[in-house]
This record gives C-alpha cells, sequence and structure tokens, in this order.
C-alpha cells in the first residue's frame, strides 16, 4: 500500500518556497540586521543601512517583514492544525460510526457551513481579548466544514472495503481499525487538505490585520501592509513599504496551495 | 425522491431555527452597554449625569433591559413578523436598511455568479478535456495564482495601478454624484468595474478548477467504460457522456454558491467603499449595532441554507442514483 | 453565450437605477417652483459651492447631530444658531440680532429679527424661541439649562433669558455649537425622542440654506439659499452641496481634480501624510492653522509609580517627542509645552516651558529617584525593590485606533529604551466598555487620551485629568488628579462670567499641569483645511475649523 511520495514540479516549488520562509522564521534574528520595533527614523527610503526603507515610526521595514515571517506562519500554522484536526476527528467518527454520532456532526457541520465565516470571524474578534490564538480560534471557527465533509466521504468508502468489513466482523476494536487502516488511508488526503488550510488561514489573517484586526504592536505581514494602507504609502508611492507584504503573502501562499493542489492530483491519479 | 426533498426541507429548517437560536446568543451574551452606541459616547454620558429616565426609557424602547428568556421570545417574534426595530446607528428601520444595501451587493454578486460561473464552466471544460495539453498548462498556473492572491492584496494591486495611477476608474464608493439617467447607470458601472473584475476572477478560477478535475475524472472513467462495451466510442458521444455526468457536481457547486451571493464580499467592499451587505455587517460588528449585525447573519444564513437545499434537489432531480433509489444524503 | 449575460448587467444595472433616480426626482419636483426666484442673483454671486466631507449622509434631522447634515449645522447652515464663534474664538450673534450677558452672568438679553422664515414658509415668531428654550431645558434636559428659570418676553423682538445660577457664560459657551438653535414649534412640539421624526420636516430649519434633496447612495446633499435668513447680510452662495467621501485620500483626490471648492470636517483636519501628498496642487491652499486639540498622556497617580512626581518627571525626559511629533503631525508637528494646551488655545500661557526629550537625563534622574535595576533582568524596579510594568492604555475609537496604537508604540518604546518595563491593555483595545471602565477606576499607569478642537475651545483638556468631579456629574472620570484646589479651579474657569475669569484660572491649570508633571502633551499640531482658490474669493481659514463657518455663506464670492 505504501508508496514513495513522488513529487511533481510544481509541488517541488511549493516546498521550495515554503522552506525558504521556514528557514526565514527560524532564523529571524540573525537575519534582521534591526530589532523591528526599534525606532530609528520615520519614512527613510531604502539605502544600503534600511533595504527597505523606515515606516511611519521609524522601523526598519526588511525587519519587520523578516519577523512578520514568524507571526503570519505561526498563526497559518497553529490555525489549519486546528482545522485539519477537528475535521479529521469529525469525519472519522462521523463516516466510521455512523447512525446518531454521524446525525449530530452532519448537523452540525451544515450549521456551521451556513454561518457567513468572515463575518463570524470579526464579530469573534472584537469580543475575544485580542491576541494570537484570538485570531487561530476565530479563524478556524468555521474553516473546518470543508475537510470534515470530505473526509467523511472517504471514510465511508473505506468502511465498506473488504478487508475492513472483515476485521470489523472479526472484532477488532474500532481504534485499531481507524488508526492501522483508516488513517494511513486518508493521510495523504490529510496532509493536502492541511496545505491548503494554512494557505486559507494565512490569507484570513491578512485580510483580518488588513481590517485592523490583528493583535496589538504583532508584525504580521498583513499588519504591516495594514499600517502602509493607513500611512497612505500609495499616494505617497512608497511601493517599498506596501509591495514587500503582498509579494511575501502571496507568495507563501501559494506555496502551501501548490503542495495542497499538485499533491492531490498526484493522488487523484493512481 | 418526494420523501427525501421533504426530509432535506425539515432540515433546512431546523438548521435556520439553531443559526436564529446561535445568532441571538451570541449577540446577547457578550459584553458590553449597547446604549452607549444608541445615542452616542458624548451623548451617553450627558444623559448619565443629567437625565438618567431619558436613558432608561430608551432601554425599554429598545427592549434592553428584559430578561434573555424574554427578549428571546420577542426576538422570534421579531423575526417572524420582519420587524428588527430601528437600527442603532440610524434610527431608520433595519430592515430596509439592510435591504438596500442587500441590493448593491446583488449587483455585484449576481453577475459574478452568472459570469464566473458560465466562464469558469467553460475554461473548465477546455482544459479539464484535454488535461496537460497547452490551455491547460497555460491556464491552470494562472487561475491557482490568482487564487493564492489574498482579495485585500488584489484590490491594492488593482487600485492602485488602474485607479491611483492611470486613473481609469474612481477610487471608491459607488455612483458619482448628480448624475441622471443613463450618465447615472454609465457612473455606477464605472464604479462597480474594479470590484466586479475582481470577484468574478476569483469565482471563476474557483469554478475552473471545480469543473476542470470534474470533467478529467470523468472523461478518463468513462472512456474506459464507453471504450470496452462499444469500441472505441466518437467524441462527440464521449463529450455528450462526460458532460451529462461532469455536470453533475458543477450544477450542484453552482447552487451552493448561490448561497454566497451576500456574505462573500466583505473584505472587497470595505476597500471599495461599496455601501453593501458586507460593509454594513462589518460597521455593524464594529459599533455594536445589535439588530443591524442579527439582522445580516441571519439573512446570509438562511440564504445559504436555502441555496444548499436548492443545490439538493437539484441533485436529486438530475443524479440518477438518488432519483430512483431515493437513498441517503451523498 | 456572453451576449446574453453582458445584456443581463446591463438590464440590473438599468433596474438598480431607476430607484434611487427616482426618489431624487421626487424631492426636486416639489421645490422646483422656488429655485427660479434665487437664480436672478448678482453677478458675482457664488452659483453652487461644493463641500466635501467625510461623514455619512443618511440621517438628515436638525436635533441630532449625526451625519454630515448635523455637523455641517454647526455652521449656521439649515438652522437658525443663537450665536457663532468667529475667527478669534469670540462669540458674535447670528440668529439672535444682538446680544448682552449681565455681569453677574445670570441673564442674557437678546433681539431677534422679525422677518426669518422657516423653511416651510411658516414665519419665526418670539413664540418659537420661548418654546425652544423650554423643549431644550424640559424635554431635552440640557444639562447647562438647568437653572434656566424664565424665557422673560420684553418686546415683540426682545427677551430674556433669566437663570437662578450664574450660568449664562457657561449655557452660551458650552453649547454654542451643538443644537443651539431656534426650533419650531409647529413640527417639535410634542415630540419627546427626536430621533423618531424621520420625515422631511425633521430637517426643516431657519437657517439661511434649506435641504432641496439628498441621494444616500451617491452620498450627496443638495442646499439652496433662504433669502428671508439673511442673519449677516446678503446671502452669496445661492447653493451649496455636500459630498461625502470614505476617507481622506478619496476627498483630497476629488479637491484636485477640482470636484469639491473646500472640504468640511469637524474637529478632523486632513492627516499629515495626506497633506504630504497634495503639496504643490496648483490653485490649492493648504488651509494651514494651528491646532487647539491634543493628544494628551496622563500618569496614573493612584499608584507607583505615577504618584512619585520624581518618577513623572524623569519619564518625561524619557518620552521621544520628536518622534511622537512625526508620527502624529508628520514634518509639521511641534514638541508641546508642559501646559498641555497650545499656543492657539484662548489663555495659553507662553511663559511655561517646553518638555525636552532627554534619555541619558530621564536613566540618570531615575536612578536618583530609587529606581534602579536590582535584579539585573535590564528592567529598573521600583524603589522599594518589588517589579514594575507599566499598563499603557490609549483611548478606544474605532475609528482611528491606528494613530492611537501608533502613539503607544512610540511611548513604550521610549520608556523601554530607559528600562522601564511596560504593556499595552489589549483588553481595552478593542473594547470601548472594557476601556471606559479601566480608565474610571484609574487602573493605569499611563493613559493617553485625545482633545478634539471642539473641546479644547472651551472645557480644555484639564477635563480629562480630574479624579474627582462636582456633585452631580460622573461622565469622563478619566482623570487621577485628585485635588480640591484643581477641581475648584477647573469649575470656576468653566462657570466664568468673563474672559478674564476664565483666562486666569485656565492659566493656573496651566501652572499646575507644568509643576506637578501630572499630564503632558504629546504633540502641537499644525492643522490642514485645504480649499480651492481658483473659482471663489473671500475665504476665511478659522484656526481649527477651516474655510466653511457661518460668514462664509456671506463673504464666500466669485471671481
Amino acid at each position: 500500500m505504501h508508496k514513495k511520495i513522488r513529487l511533481n514540479a510544481a509541488a517541488t516549488a511549493g516546498l521550495l518556497i515554503i522552506l525558504f520562509f521556514l528557514i526565514i522564521a527560524v532564523f529571524a534574528p540573525v537575519i534582521a540586521p534591526y530589532d523591528p520595533k526599534e525606532m530609528i527614523a520615520s519614512y527613510l527610503p531604502p539605502s544600503k543601512e534600511h533595504i527597505l526603507g523606515t515606516n511611519d515610526v521609524g522601523q526598519d521595514i526588511f525587519s519587520e517583514m523578516v519577523y512578520g515571517t514568524r507571526v503570519s506562519l505561526y498563526i497559518g500554522i497553529f490555525a489549519a492544525f486546528i482545522v485539519t484536526g477537528v475535521g479529521t476527528v469529525l469525519a472519522l467518527v462521523s463516516g466510521y460510526f455512523g447512525g446518531l454520532a454521524d446525525k449530530i456532526i452532519t448537523a452540525i457541520t451544515n450549521i456551521a457551513m451556513a454561518v457567513p465565516s468572515l463575518p463570524l470571524t470579526v464579530l469573534l474578534i472584537a469580543y475575544l481579548n485580542p491576541g494570537k490564538w484570538s485570531l487561530i480560534i476565530a479563524i478556524s471557527i468555521t474553516a473546518w466544514t470543508g475537510t470534515a465533509r470530505i473526509l467523511r466521504a472517504r471514510v465511508m468508502q473505506l468502511k465498506e472495503l473488504p478487508f475492513i468489513k472483515i476485521e470489523k466482523t472479526m472484532g477488532v476494536h474500532p481504534a485499531v481499525i481507524l488508526f492501522k487502516h483508516i488513517l494511513p488511508n486518508i493521510k495523504d488526503i490529510i496532509l493536502t487538505r492541511g496545505a491548503m488550510a494554512i494557505s486559507g488561514a494565512m490569507m484570513t489573517e491578512a485580510g483580518l490585520s488588513f481590517l485592523g484586526l490583528g493583535e496589538f504592536g504583532e508584525k504580521s505581514w498583513g499588519s504591516v501592509l495594514h499600517y502602509a494602507f493607513f500611512r497612505n504609502s500609495i499616494m505617497k508611492k512608497q511601493y517599498w513599504w506596501y509591495v514587500p507584504p503582498i509579494v511575501c503573502i502571496c507568495v507563501c501562499v501559494l506555496g502551501f496551495m501548490l503542495i495542497g493542489y499538485y499533491g492531490k492530483i498526484k493522488k487523484g491519479g493512481e | 425522491m418526494t420523501r427525501h426533498i421533504a426530509q432535506k426541507i425539515a432540515t433546512a429548517f431546523v438548521t435556520i431555527f439553531v443559526i436564529i437560536t446561535i445568532s441571538f446568543f451570541l449577540v446577547h451574551i457578550m459584553p458590553g452597554d449597547p446604549v452607549i452606541h444608541l445615542v452616542g459616547q458624548e451623548e451617553y454620558y450627558y444623559l448619565l449625569d443629567n437625565d438618567p429616565e431619558t436613558l432608561n426609557k430608551l432601554i425599554a424602547r429598545y427592549g434592553l433591559d428584559d430578561s434573555l428568556p424574554v427578549q428571546y421570545g420577542k426576538y422570534l417574534k421579531n423575526i417572524v413578523t420582519m420587524d428588527f426595530g430601528p437600527s442603532y446607528t440610524n434610527q431608520k428601520p433595519v430592515v430596509s436598511n439592510v435591504l438596500k444595501a442587500c441590493k448593491w451587493t446583488l449587483f455585484l454578486s449576481i453577475p459574478t455568479w452568472i459570469i464566473g460561473g458560465l466562464l469558469g464552466a467553460l475554461l473548465g471544460v477546455i482544459a479539464g478535456w484535454k488535461p496537460g495539453k497547452l490551455f491547460d498548462k497555460i491556464m491552470t498556473p494562472i487561475l491557482l495564482i490568482v487564487n493564492t492572491i489574498p482579495s485585500n492584496c488584489f484590490c491594492l494591486i488593482l487600485l492602485i495601478f488602474l485607479a491611483y495611477r492611470m486613473k481609469l476608474f474612481p477610487i471608491n464608493g459607488m455612483v458619482s454624484p448628480g448624475v441622471e439617467g443613463m450618465a447615472r447607470v454609465q457612473s455606477i458601472l464605472q464604479h462597480m468595474f474594479l470590484p466586479l473584475i475582481i470577484m468574478i476572477l476569483y469565482r471563476t478560477s474557483g469554478d475552473f478548477m471545480l469543473m476542470k478535475s470534474a470533467v478529467s475524472q470523468v472523461r478518463s472513467e468513462e472512456y474506459i467504460m464507453t471504450a470496452e462495451s462499444k469500441g472505441l466510442p466518437s467524441r462527440k458521444v464521449l463529450f455528450r457522456h462526460v458532460m451529462k455526468n461532469a455536470m453533475v457536481p458543477y450544477a450542484t457547486s453552482f447552487c451552493m454558491q448561490f448561497g454566497g451571493i451576500l456574505s462573500g464580499s466583505m473584505i472587497i467592499e470595505v476597500v471599495f467603499g461599496w455601501k453593501g451587505m458586507g460593509t454594513i455587517l462589518y460597521n455593524a460588528v464594529s459599533n455594536r449595532d445589535f439588530p443591524t449585525a442579527q439582522f445580516c447573519f441571519l439573512l446570509s444564513a438562511a440564504l445559504v441554507v436555502f441555496a444548499n437545499l436548492i443545490s439538493d434537489i437539484v441533485n436529486a432531480a438530475i443524479d440518477p442514483r438518488i432519483r430512483e433509489e431515493g437513498i441517503q444524503d451523498a | 453565450m456572453k451576449k446574453k449575460t453582458v445584456s443581463l448587467l446591463l438590464s440590473l444595472a438599468m433596474c438598480l437605477t431607476m430607484l434611487p433616480g427616482q426618489s431624487v426626482f421626487a424631492a426636486e419636483t416639489s421645490t422646483e417652483t422656488e429655485t427660479e426666484a434665487v437664480s436672478e442673483s448678482t453677478g458675482n454671486h457664488v452659483e453652487n459651492l461644493i463641500v466635501g466631507t467625510i461623514a455619512d449622509q443618511n440621517v438628515f434631522n436638525s436635533l441630532t447631530q449625526t451625519d454630515a447634515f448635523g455637523r455641517m449645522n454647526y455652521n449656521g447652515f439649515t438652522q437658525g444658531d443663537f450665536v457663532y464663534r468667529d475667527e478669534n474664538n469670540n462669540l458674535q450673534p447670528y440668529f439672535w440680532k444682538s446680544f448682552e450677558i449681565s455681569e453677574d452672568g445670570k441673564q442674557i438679553d437678546f433681539t431677534i429679527p422679525l422677518d426669518a422664515v422657516w423653511h416651510d414658509g411658516e414665519p419665526v415668531t418670539m413664540d418659537d424661541v420661548v418654546f425652544t428654550f423650554e423643549y431644550m431645558r424640559d424635554v431635552r434636559k440640557n444639562g447647562s439649562l438647568q437653572n434656566l428659570t424664565e424665557v422673560k418676553v420684553t418686546g415683540d423682538d426682545s427677551a430674556s433669558l433669566i437663570f437662578s445660577e450664574p450660568d449664562a457664560y457657561y449655557w452660551i459657551n458650552s453649547s454654542c455649537n451643538n443644537n443651539s438653535c431656534v426650533y419650531a414649534k409647529h413640527i417639535w412640539e410634542g415630540i419627546d425622542d427626536p430621533t423618531t421624526l424621520d420625515g422631511p420636516e425633521a430637517a426643516i430649519g431657519c437657517g439661511p440654506y434649506k435641504l432641496v434633496s439628498y441621494d444616500s447612495d451617491a452620498q450627496v446633499s443638495y442646499y439652496e439659499a433662504v433669502p428671508e435668513n439673511d442673519f449677516l447680510g446678503e446671502i452669496t452662495v445661492d447653493k451649496v452641496t455636500v459630498q461625502s467621501y470614505s476617507d481622506e485620500t478619496t476627498l483630497m483626490m476629488a479637491m484636485m481634480n477640482g470636484e469639491i471648492d473646500t472640504m468640511y470636517n469637524y474637529a478632523n483636519p486632513i492627516d499629515a501624510d495626506v497633506i504630504d501628498t497634495v503639496q504643490g496642487t496648483p490653485d490649492l491652499d493648504l488651509g494651514e492653522s494651528d491646532f487647539t486639540g491634543c493628544y494628551q498622556m496622563e500618569y496614573g497617580k493612584d499608584r507607583a509609580p505615577g504618584n512619585d512626581q520624581a518618577f513623572r518627571e524623569a519619564a518625561s525626559y524619557a518620552i521621544d517627542y520628536n518622534q511622537l511629533a512625526t508620527t502624529i503631525n508628520g514634518e509639521y508637528g511641534k514638541v508641546p509645552g508642559k501646559g498641555v494646551i497650545p499656543p492657539s488655545c484662548k489663555g495659553y500661557d507662553e511663559s511655561i516651558g517646553s518638555l525636552e526629550f532627554d534619555a541619558d537625563k530621564a536613566a540618570e534622574m531615575l536612578d536618583e529617584a530609587g529606581y534602579k535595576d536590582v535584579d539585573g533582568d535590564g528592567y529598573r524596579e521600583l524603589p522599594d525593590g518589588s517589579q514594575m510594568d507599566l499598563t499603557v492604555i490609549p483611548q478606544y475609537s474605532s475609528k482611528s485606533m491606528d494613530m492611537r496604537n501608533r502613539i503607544a508604540e512610540v511611548i513604550m518604546n521610549s520608556l523601554d529604551k530607559v528600562g522601564i518595563k511596560n504593556h499595552v491593555d489589549n483588553d481595552s483595545l478593542s473594547n470601548s466598555e472594557v476601556w471606559e471602565d479601566t480608565v474610571t477606576k484609574g487602573n493605569y499607569d499611563i493613559s493617553i487620551t485625545l482633545t478634539t478642537s471642539g473641546m479644547a475651545s472651551y472645557s480644555t483638556a484639564f477635563r480629562y485629568f480630574m479624579g474627582e468631579l462636582r456633585d452631580g456629574e460622573s461622565s469622563w472620570l478619566w482623570g487621577t488628579i485628585r485635588d480640591d484646589s484643581f477641581r475648584d479651579t477647573y469649575y470656576a474657569m468653566t462657570q466664568a462670567v468673563n474672559d478674564e475669569q476664565y483666562i486666569e484660572n485656565n492659566q493656573k491649570l496651566q501652572k499646575y499641569v507644568a509643576d506637578t508633571m501630572a499630564a503632558e502633551a504629546l504633540c502641537w499640531e499644525t492643522a490642514f483645511f485645504p480649499y480651492r482658490t481658483d473659482k471663489y474669493t473671500g475665504w476665511e481659514n478659522y484656526p481649527s475649523w477651516g474655510t466653511v463657518h457661518a460668514t462664509t455663506w456671506y463673504r464666500l464670492t466669485a471671481k
């Protein structure tokens, strides 16, 4: 059953992109020339000392971007972890056991799908104590439904496979079947859905920070873009301020999306 | 099949009821004194000092002093009669405020739904019919990249180039002042162009991916099946077979997308100053305008439930397996 | 297929335009007849003045101050304001032909015009004036009118307001912009809650302009002159259009393109960032003036270390005022003086010195005062050796939180650099009630607040520093100065019966704050209210206010 993961060019590119950003995130203190909170001099254009200039309160934009990688990835990865985790557990329970559990979980999924997600997220952020984790929770709260639905359908298919049916009748404990047979079989879907979830969460984070709903003083790419926009960098043609966050967000999201999308194609082909 | 549909309708009603209840508690458990937003901060403190009685009158008028169950009962009654009272922010009836905003959102979302749906399907069929060929190789990466740009970034990119730099389009708003008749139509079209293009692009790329994978998958399956039974099929026959089967999942999701026509454009609306549902809901949440926020929530949610129901019915109508057997949901 | 969708789109667009289009048309036909009478105006009248603003245009109610309509009425626009503030912040008669406050501050004698009309054609009478005061006192419960005992009619066109306490000066100063105008008895009588009146009659006033129509989709409203209500002489601006924009950037782009002639946004000058992009546009005056409002911070004096004057003095040297000035007002910001209120305010005492940024001196002073890093973690401890971690809270605002957050960041960074550990109170950032509660209880070490230019014109920033109020008041208890002398001086200032008294007490307050370092201004700003100079002459740029005010309607002429 087990196959070596062969990656196509697109997925490899995605992996490289993510690796690149991960390295930046891990080694941020080494790479960033300044403390991103240090105020040097406002509105400096790009120069040797500040390759992306400085912002309205005199912070080095390049250092902001480097540290922003940490925050954006942190939020994206943890939100995706919750989304995928919740989705997987619900899908396993509802798909494998069926019956009442399935009915209840399906009902919850339907309700969660009907709630307008971005407005709910905005509302939650307005009331939760602001911070990374409330942002993560608000992003995750309705995002798990897609994963849950897809996995549930797959689990229901797998459940009908002969060898699982046999084990079932032999009285093998459900936990064993789930972990030994079902989970390995949906592992690839979980991974690709996880990659998609990260990109989704990062996009939501960018949107929320842009609306000014991010954490105080936190340097995420979205908040850098927020201040660039709010401080009128577009009219003042300070492209060194507003272009980098846009590029970083897009490229990083693309990286995860490539893995999610082309990883999936591969799977479908086999 | 009738039983299947009846069951779906019943589920939809229960779902809506649960959402109604959630939206009530969501808003009422939250901390904060809505009266401040009702009268404005300055006026609130002023009244608190000089005339607490008026404040109490206001609280009573908006029913904020009742116990939660009583408020819940009133709330259900109001939903049935479609009376959400006056908005906290401009004292006009919430329903008329929101419906007016709906109208503006629909100008963006209906064309998006239709054009995006058709364009996405068309391109998806071409790419999916011959996967790996030139068309697929060009379109797939382009549309995939479109899908990875967060909407606020996309808005800014187009704004910077087309509105700020080249001054081809207005930066913001919905219509220029002082124009009537055809000039007004033109002005609205001009204002809606950028947000509409962005929304259509997103929708097209999403629908493209959907259609492409449906077609390519069905095609490989069908090709084998038809080939086995009739020998190598003619292109025409194969095409008809494939389309018939690929259309089922596409039609279902096309119907489901209808559910998002009120709630799917918040960030784009906010960036472009388009006073539609997204903006009104965003403002209602930030100003704690409870009645408006609730009504917006309900309306969008009800629409999603309704669209899901329709897609279930459509699915049942066109998918032979459900049509004949009436088995449980897919 | 494509053709179909295009035509569908077009027909959709057609439908949408029919709706708002019709409503405007209906509103316009009703006023068509009177437009002609006005149009035969003399040569250099301004035909149509287009004013840009940022407030919404949904509510058109003369008794509320919301939206662009309510704010425009601060300028004697559609309403007959009793008085207006002139360029030098002095009160001048407007609807009142004349007025006089008695020496003891308990009586105002005034006269009214006999030829003014309401916009529905009814004449304005003394009955309306009497009704207005009783309505404001008894129904609207206007606090500054609570001691009004009588409106005594002394002649056809003259009457007196009689107060039981010396409140005349206080009332007229504290409420001269806010709804202090005559209201029509035939419209408002019997209406307890003015917000419930939603029809066109709610917009009726006796000001020089009446509302003709509005289009809330395009966020625009149209007004035309009512020649009878010529309170300051001949009305030279025949029509006015008020157009709203969603933000300052689009507003200024519209002005650069010549779509609007001037702008008005109460107490909100154009941001220095935006001004940088406007500079150098031909025929555009930046409308520069010294701003009377300011951002300020107060040390929480209910607990350590804010209760220690030595700490406050040291900390004031730690803050980078130049960075603050750049953040708040770009290159135009100035390092403020210790007396908080800017030079453009009435009573400013120039003998009080300026604040100063000197991190080394701050560190030295902190050492001297006993705030040393005992445990070697890089941050100073309190003199008793316990940990010190300041709580900073910026004032909540649903619209301009960005600026406040940036200001907080600068202050926090400055304190951090001299070894004062600090953090922002996250809970108050996103919730106005939590912020209000925290600041009222004095649970802060540094509180950042804003004095608007309206507040600065009379009540001043000192109002926000009070930790105790007089009986019967409980609002805006944000400060932690719990000192009877400060409080008494403040009330002596607001209840002053003349300017000398006001200034004397105001200067005492400046000195008090400067001596104790209880609070400090963060930046003295330059305000910008830009306007175009190519079409019209006679602009007068009022400090902190701009070119749209009560006299604009009578002095602006076409070139």
